[in-house]
C-alpha cells in the first residue's frame, strides 16, 4: 500500500466518530435506532438500519485501534484488543481462558475470519425444539448470506497463501480419505502474514473494523461512539427508549425513537439486559461454547507457519458423529512458546526450531451448558464446567491429530494432555493419550466461540427473544448477537452471527417503516442544518 | 499496584530459569538480556485488581517454589541457575491444578517478552521457505500412497462424503 492510501477504517465523514475517552461533558443525542456492539452482528445491524435510511448510534465500549497502528507484538493485542487483556476465564471445574475482543470491530479483529453458514442440521434442531423455523431457516438466510459473502470476499484460502501448516494438514487428511478442504475466510488480498489473531495488518482480513462499520458511517445516517461502555437500556412504558452508557469522564445517554439492538456477545448481552430490567428464567442461562484444544508437533524439515492463512485447514469429518472439527491454527511466537513444553535449554532449543513447528486443533461441540451472571461489582461472571463426554471428545480429538502428526512424519509431538508425557516421540505411545484423565482441569482449552443465555424461542418461559427479535419482556428491546442462538453449533459462528443481524436489521427496519421519520433526522443533520 | 522487590528478584529468577541466555548456537537471547522487571512492573500497575493479584500470586508460587516443589526453605532467587531451572520444571508441572494453571500463565507473559525481542524473532521466524502445495503434490507423487489418485486432491471443491 502506498503511503497515501488510506485504509477503510480511515475513510468516515467528519464528526461520525465520538472517543468517549475524549469526552469532556455530558451526551444526550437522538436517533432512529441505537445499537450496542460493534462486532459481527452489530456492525451488520447498523450498517442495514443506515443503509434503509435510519439514523443509527453505535455504541462501542472498546477503542477504535485501526489498521495502521496493529502491530505484530503480541502483548500489544492483548493490551489493546482483548477485553481484560486476554486474562477472562470460564469459571468452573477447570479455568478455560476466554478470548473476545473489545474494539470496533469486536473479536472479528482478533479471530480467524473463518466463513460457515450455518449447517442445515443446526437449523432443524432449532425448529423442531425451539419452534424458530418460520423465522431462522435456511431459506430467510440464504439472500443475506450471500450478499455478505460477496460484499466480504468469502473464498477459500488462495494456494499462493495456504502455507505448510496447512497444506500438511491437508496432505494427511485427505490421505486418510476425509472430507478436508482450505477454510473459506473473508478475505481480500490475503499476503499470507500469519497475523489474522493480532489485526491484519493489511487490510486483507474483512473484520468489521475495516468494513460495515465504515461503510455504516459513510452513509452519513450512523456516528459511532467508541470508549463508551453501555451499563442498560433506558425502558420507559415497558419499551426501550434508549442507553445509558459511561465513558473515562462523561456519562453518554442515547435516545432511540424506534428501538434498541443489543449486540455485546454472549457474555455481555445478558447482563446488558438484566440491567435493563428482563426478568426472563431463561436469561443467563444455556450457555454454549465450543472449547478448542490444540497439539504441536517438530519435523525435521520447514513447516514455517508463521506464513500462511493463520486458520487456513480444516476437516468438518466428524462434526456430526463425533461432535469436533479440526483445524489448523497458527501460533505466535509468544503463543508458542508457551504452549511447547520445555523449560530452561530444553525450550529453547525448541524455539530454535520453532519454524519447524506445526500446530493443529480441534473445537469441540460441547453439550455442556453454564451460565452467565454478574459479580457485586458488576463484572461479568461466566459458569462452566465440560461434561465427560466432552472431554472424551476432545481427547479423541487430540489423538487423532497426533495420529496425524506421526503419520505426516512429525519426530516430536506436544500433546499437551496433564497425566501424558508432555513429549512423545512414537506413534506407540499414543496408547497414553487414549487413556488420559478426563478431568477438564488436565487439557488447555480454550474458549472463543460462544453461543445462547438470551435465547431465542416461541415459549417465554425457557427463551429471551421473541421470533421478532425482540425480548419478550420489553417491547422494542432487540438482540441480533450469538446470545440469541438456542445452542452452539459445531462450525465457526461469524458467518451466522452476520446472516441474522442482516435478517434481524432488514426485518426490523420493514416493521419500523410505516413509522420511519425524515430519513436525515440525525441530531448531526438537525445541527448542520442549523 | 506495584510489585515489591522481592516479588521483582523472583520473577526475574523464573524468567532466567525458564528462558536462560546462551542455551542454545542461534538463539541467544535469554531473559537477562530483556527487561523483565519493566515488563511485570508495568502490567501489574495498568491491570485491574483480579489480574494483578493473579499475577502476584502466580510470582510467589515461583518464589516459594523451591518449597512448594521439594520442601526446600529457600526461595527461587536463592537459587543458582541449574536449581532454578529444575525447580521451574517441577512448579509447572505440579499436581495442584492452581499453581499449574497460574504458573503457565506467567510463562505465557515470559513468552511476550521473549517474543517481542527482534533478535530472538529472527531465529524464531526465518524467511519461509518457497511452498506451493500443488506442485508438491505434483512432483512428489510417490509420497502419497496408491489409495487415491494424486488429481483428486487437486481438484477444487473435492469432497468425501462425511461418516
Amino acid at each position: 500500500m502506498s503511503p497515501d492510501q488510506k485504509f477503510e477504517d480511515e475513510i468516515y465523514p467528519e464528526g461520525a466518530v465520538v472517543d468517549g475517552n475524549a469526552l469532556k461533558k455530558n451526551v444526550d443525542e437522538e436517533f432512529d435506532f441505537v445499537v450496542v456492539g460493534s462486532g459481527a452482528g452489530g456492525a451488520v445491524a447498523a450498517h442495514t438500519l443506515a443503509k434503509a435510511g435510519y439514523s443509527v448510534a453505535i455504541v462501542e465500549e472498546g477503542n477504535w485501534v485501526k489498521t495502521k497502528d496493529f502491530t505484530e507484538d503480541i502483548s500489544e493485542t492483548f493490551k489493546n484488543l482483548m477485553r481484560d487483556e486476554g486474562a477472562q476465564a470460564l469459571e468452573g471445574r477447570s479455568f478455560i481462558p476466554l478470548v473476545q475482543g473489545k474494539c470496533v470491530g469486536g473479536s472479528t479483529v482478533i479471530n480467524s475470519a473463518i466463513a460457515w453458514r450455518t449447517p442445515d442440521d443446526v437449523l432443524d434442531d432449532w425448529r423442531e425444539r425451539f419452534g424458530i423455523g418460520d423465522v431462522l431457516n435456511a431459506k430467510s438466510l440464504d439472500a443475506h448470506f450471500s450478499a455478505l459473502e460477496k460484499e466480504l470476499h468469502v473464498h477459500p484460502v488462495n494456494e499462493d497463501v495456504l502455507g505448510q501448516n496447512n497444506g500438511r494438514f491437508l496432505d494427511e487428511a485427505e490421505r486418510r480419505g476425509w472430507n478436508a478442504h482450505p477454510m473459506k475466510r473473508y478475505d481480500h488480498g490475503c499476503k499470507g502474514s500469519g497475523r489474522c489473531l493480532q489485526g491484519c495488518p493489511n487490510g486483507a482480513k474483512q473484520g468489521m473494523n475495516i468494513t460495515y462499520v465504515p461503510w455504516a458511517l459513510q452513509t452519513g445516517r450512523a456516528r459511532v461512539f467508541t470508549g463508551c461502555r453501555v451499563l442498560h437500556a433506558i425502558v420507559r412504558g415497558g419499551r426501550a427508549v434508549g442507553v445509558f452508557a459511561k465513558a473515562k469522564n462523561a456519562s453518554v445517554e442515547l435516545r432511540a425513537r424506534l428501538g434498541v439492538i443489543i449486540a455485546a456477545s454472549t457474555i455481555q448481552t445478558p447482563n446488558i439486559l438484566r440491567r435493563s430490567g428482563v426478568r426472563s428464567d431463561a436469561l443467563g442461562r444455556h450457555f454454549q461454547s465450543h472449547p478448542g484444544v490444540a497439539a504441536c508437533a517438530q519435523f525435521d524439515e520447514r513447516v514455517d507457519m508463521h506464513f500462511g492463512a493463520t486458520q487456513g485447514a480444516e476437516s468438518p469429518q466428524f462434526r456430526k458423529s463425533k461432535r469436533f472439527k479440526l483445524e489448523t491454527i497458527s501460533m505466535p511466537p509468544a503463543i508458542a512458546a508457551a504452549r511447547i513444553p520445555g523449560v530452561g535449554a530444553e525450550l529453547v532449543e525448541r524455539l530454535a526450531h520453532l519454524a519447524n513447528t506445526a500446530v493443529w486443533a480441534v473445537q469441540v461441540r460441547m453439550k455442556a451448558e453454564g451460565r452467565i451472571t454478574q459479580t457485586l461489582f458488576g463484572r461479568d461472571k461466566v459458569a462452566y464446567t465440560p461434561l465427560e463426554e466432552d472431554v472424551k471428545s476432545a481427547r479423541e480429538a487430540l489423538h487423532l491429530i497426533c495420529e496425524m502428526f506421526f503419520a505426516a512424519g512429525a519426530r516430536e509431538v506436544y500433546p499437551g494432555v496433564y497425566g501424558v508425557p508432555s513429549v512423545i516421540t512414537s506413534p506407540d505411545e499414543l496408547d497414553l493419550l487414549a487413556n488420559a484423565p478426563v478431568d477438564p482441569r488436565c487439557y488447555s482449552f480454550v474458549a472463543t466461540h460462544l453461543f445462547g443465555a438470551a435465547r431465542m424461542g416461541v415459549d417465554p418461559r425457557t427463551s429471551v427473544i421473541g421470533t421478532d427479535f425482540s425480548t419478550h419482556d420489553v417491547k422494542d428491546l432487540y438482540v441480533v448477537d450469538s446470545s440469541l442462538f438456542p445452542t452452539n453449533m459445531g462450525v465457526n459462528p461469524q458467518h451466522s452471527i452476520m446472516g441474522i443481524a442482516r435478517l434481524a436489521a432488514t426485518t426490523i427496519a420493514e416493521a419500523k417503516s410505516a413509522d420511519k421519520p425524515h430519513s436525515k433526522s440525525s441530531t448531526r443533520a438537525k445541527a448542520q442544518a442549523a | 499496584m506495584n510489585l515489591t522487590e522481592f516479588e521483582l528478584r523472583n520473577v526475574e529468577a523464573a524468567a532466567r530459569a525458564v528462558f536462560p541466555k546462551n542455551a542454545h548456537p542461534e538463539l541467544t537471547t535469554g531473559a537477562e538480556d530483556l527487561d523483565v522487571r519493566g515488563y511485570f512492573k508495568d502490567v501489574v500497575a495498568r491491570s485491574n485488581l483480579r489480574i494483578a493479584a493473579a499475577l502476584r500470586l502466580t510470582i510467589l508460587f515461583c518464589a516459594f517454589g523451591p518449597f512448594l516443589a521439594e520442601r526446600k526453605l529457600e526461595t527461587l532467587a536463592s537459587q543458582d541457575d541449574k536449581q532454578r531451572e529444575e525447580t521451574m520444571k517441577l512448579v509447572i508441572a505440579s499436581p495442584i491444578y492452581a499453581v499449574r494453571q497460574l504458573v503457565l500463565l506467567l510463562k505465557v507473559h515470559l513468552a511476550m517478552i521473549v517474543g517481542a525481542d527482534p533478535v530472538a524473532r529472527k531465529v524464531m521466524l526465518p524467511t519461509p521457505v518457497p511452498y506451493s502445495r500443488t506442485k508438491k503434490l505434483l512432483g512428489d507423487a510417490n509420497a502419497i500412497s496408491g489409495e487415491q489418485p494424486l488429481v483428486k486432491s487437486l481438484v477444487k471443491g473435492a469432497r468425501r462424503d462425511v461418516a
